[in-house]
């Protein structure tokens, strides 16, 4: 379980929390509107920032006191922000993952296999000797997660995953996450797509200016009213369900 | 793979030979070679000795000094996730310029040893302060902190050094501008050995840090979440490069262009691994530096052009050259 105590985190003119949290086994999506601190919860969650007060801990373990390695094993990150990667193959870039385990991330055979494993899965493996910075943008985001599960962690944390990708390449993000999620994977979503995280969360978290508005399963939290406040745009409900911006 | 080897052997070692015998005097290969066998004729003594007094010495300095600077940004490339990182971008080397004025305004600056204790000292407390200064609140430190400080420190010892100059008397100013311009000096093998040796050590222990720059080079945030100790490595890291450039600055002065371009020029034969990169980017950054020298001592009757020159000369085209070949990556340059 991923525990958020009184957490507090400022830079500059922002602000997030003091937030109380807790993330239990499953797909938790955190929902919310840009700025409302979603990528800083992550970084706190996985020891990038330092908060002002309060604390996280993963598993019983505070991510900022424990040694590089267990962190890495507690949790991994697939960022919100492609890098610009230069020079490196789409395999050597998503190896990378396997570092918590063995320092010869190119060489030890079941790192190799793992990694062929997961490359399937996320239907890279014809893209392995191809430049990553050659890769689309939905291939991009796929190879960040597949690194990120090269890690084998605990959680995987993921930045707004369906950012920059079309129709097919968030399909096929959805049906890589839900495999994942009927393998028993561990997973946290930060998104504003409401939708997305209909499609895949057991639970959703709204985000606001930096604290918890409101948390539940998808089908009670996900209502017109709660988007409206969370987002500040009015949603309407379709009769099939769906909560969608009231300009479609 | 096999026959590209030979090709670069080949290449590399008609540089040395073309290096050894350029200069002021002109040497013979085979007389050269006559007295390397025994010969005892004066004029083939004369070019052995030439060579072994003056242009092997000069051919030492520039191929190692060059290697280790191509390494250098190669090293600083992943760690900065910035393609345009050479190891003068930290500010050591304005630092290292600072102290080697320093040197000449207290008339020290023809004492080979206090000079490059200056520089070095220089080079070490400008990574000390671009260190202190980029270090954030609540223990961070990032990458961009650290260029940004690199470069404002940096323009800072430089306008410093620019103002100690100015105070220099006219034959102290041609000769600290001299030292800085970037040309390598004639030195005896135990100034070559104390110097080289720890840079070369630094090198070394780049090295050995291959697969952590692999694993920076895709990403900050990605880095930490693998495991790495972000952090510490990347001090480490930039310890290593700013102890380097320290030196190669007390030895040469600023060698323009050999930092940034070599690696760029054999990051994509050598498919990104800097296991691969580091021996290749050596061997190129080394060449480019043997041939500059080779170069200013060629042009010698015409003017004293500083081996930095050429770098910069042969390098913006080389340069442009090697982002050429990045077309296809429309993500990365």
């Amino acid at each position: 379980m991923i525990v958020c105590e009184a957490l507090a985190y400022t830079a500059g003119g922002f602000a997030l929390g003091p937030v109380d949290l807790e993330l239990r086994p499953g797909v938790s999506v955190v929902l919310g509107p840009n700025g409302a601190g979603k990528s800083s919860l992550l970084a706190l969650i996985m020891g990038l920032f330092r908060p002002k007060s309060g604390r996280v801990t993963i598993e019983g373990h505070n991510p900022l006191l424990v040694s590089p390695a267990l962190r890495a094993g507690l949790a991994a990150l697939s960022p919100q922000t492609i890098p610009p990667v230069f020079g490196i193959c789409t395999a050597d870039f998503i190896a990378a993952g396997a570092f918590r385990k063995t320092h010869h991330i190119y060489s030890d055979p079941s790192a190799a296999r793992a990694q062929g494993e997961i490359m399937e899965l996320a239907n890279l493996s014809a893209q392995g000797g191809q430049d990553f910075a050659s890769l689309s943008g939905g291939e991009k985001r796929r190879a960040l997660l597949a690194r990120a599960l090269v890690q084998d962690a605990a959680w995987t944390l993921l930045d707004e995953p369906t950012s920059s990708l079309d129709y097919a390449h968030n399909r096929a993000l959805l049906d890589l996450l839900r495999t994942l999620k009927h393998k028993g994977r561990n997973l946290v979503l930060v998104t504003h797509d409401a939708d997305f995280a209909m499609a895949i969360a057991d639970r959703i978290i709204f985000l606001r200016k930096g604290k918890i508005h409101s948390e539940g399963v998808p089908a009670a939290a996900l209502t017109e009213a709660a988007l409206r406040e969370v987002f500040g745009a009015a949603f309407t409900r379709t009769p099939a369900g769906r909560v969608l911006p009231d300009y479609i | 793979m096999n026959q590209k080897r030979c090709l670069v052997t080949c290449g590399v070692f008609l540089l040395c030979v073309f290096s050894l015998m350029v200069g002021s005097t002109a040497v013979s290969p085979g007389d050269a070679l006559a007295a390397l066998f025994g010969s005892e004729d004066a004029e083939a003594r004369a070019a052995l000795q030439t060579i072994l007094d003056f242009r092997l010495p000069l051919l030492v300095q520039a191929f190692i000094l060059g290697g280790l600077l191509a390494i250098s940004g190669a090293a600083l490339q992943a760690v900065l996730q910035n393609p345009l990182a050479e190891p003068y971008i930290l500010g050591t080397s304005s630092g290292a310029a600072f102290g080697v004025t320093l040197a000449g305004a207290l008339g020290l600056g023809s004492l080979f040893w206090l000079r490059s204790i200056f520089a070095f000292a220089g080079g070490i407390i400008a990574a000390i302060l671009v260190f202190c200064s980029a270090w954030r609140r609540r223990g961070m430190l990032s990458p961009l902190a650290l260029i940004l400080s690199g470069v404002v420190i940096g323009a800072f010892l430089t306008a410093a050094g620019m103002g100690v100059q100015s105070l220099l008397d006219p034959f102290e100013f041609r000769s600290t501008i001299g030292l800085l311009l970037g040309s390598f000096h004639i030195l005896n093998w135990t100034q070559i050995t104390l110097t080289l040796v720890p840079a070369l050590v630094a090198g070394a222990l780049l090295r050995s840090r291959a697969v952590v720059l692999d694993i920076f080079a895709s990403g900050y945030a990605s880095a930490h979440s693998v495991g790495l100790n972000t952090r510490r490595e990347l001090a480490i890291i930039t310890a290593l490069v700013s102890l380097i450039t320290a030196l190669s600055v007390s030895l040469c002065g600023i060698i323009a262009f050999v930092g940034l371009t070599a690696p760029h020029l054999v990051r994509r034969a050598s498919g990104g691994r800097h296991a691969r990169l580091f021996p290749a980017a050596f061997i190129v950054g080394g060449c480019f530096c043997v041939l500059a020298d080779a170069l200013s001592r060629l042009f010698l009757p015409w003017g004293q052009i500083p081996a930095g020159a050429f770098t910069a000369l042969l390098g913006a085209p080389v340069f442009i050259l090697a982002l050429r070949s990045y077309g296809g990556s429309h993500d990365s340059l």
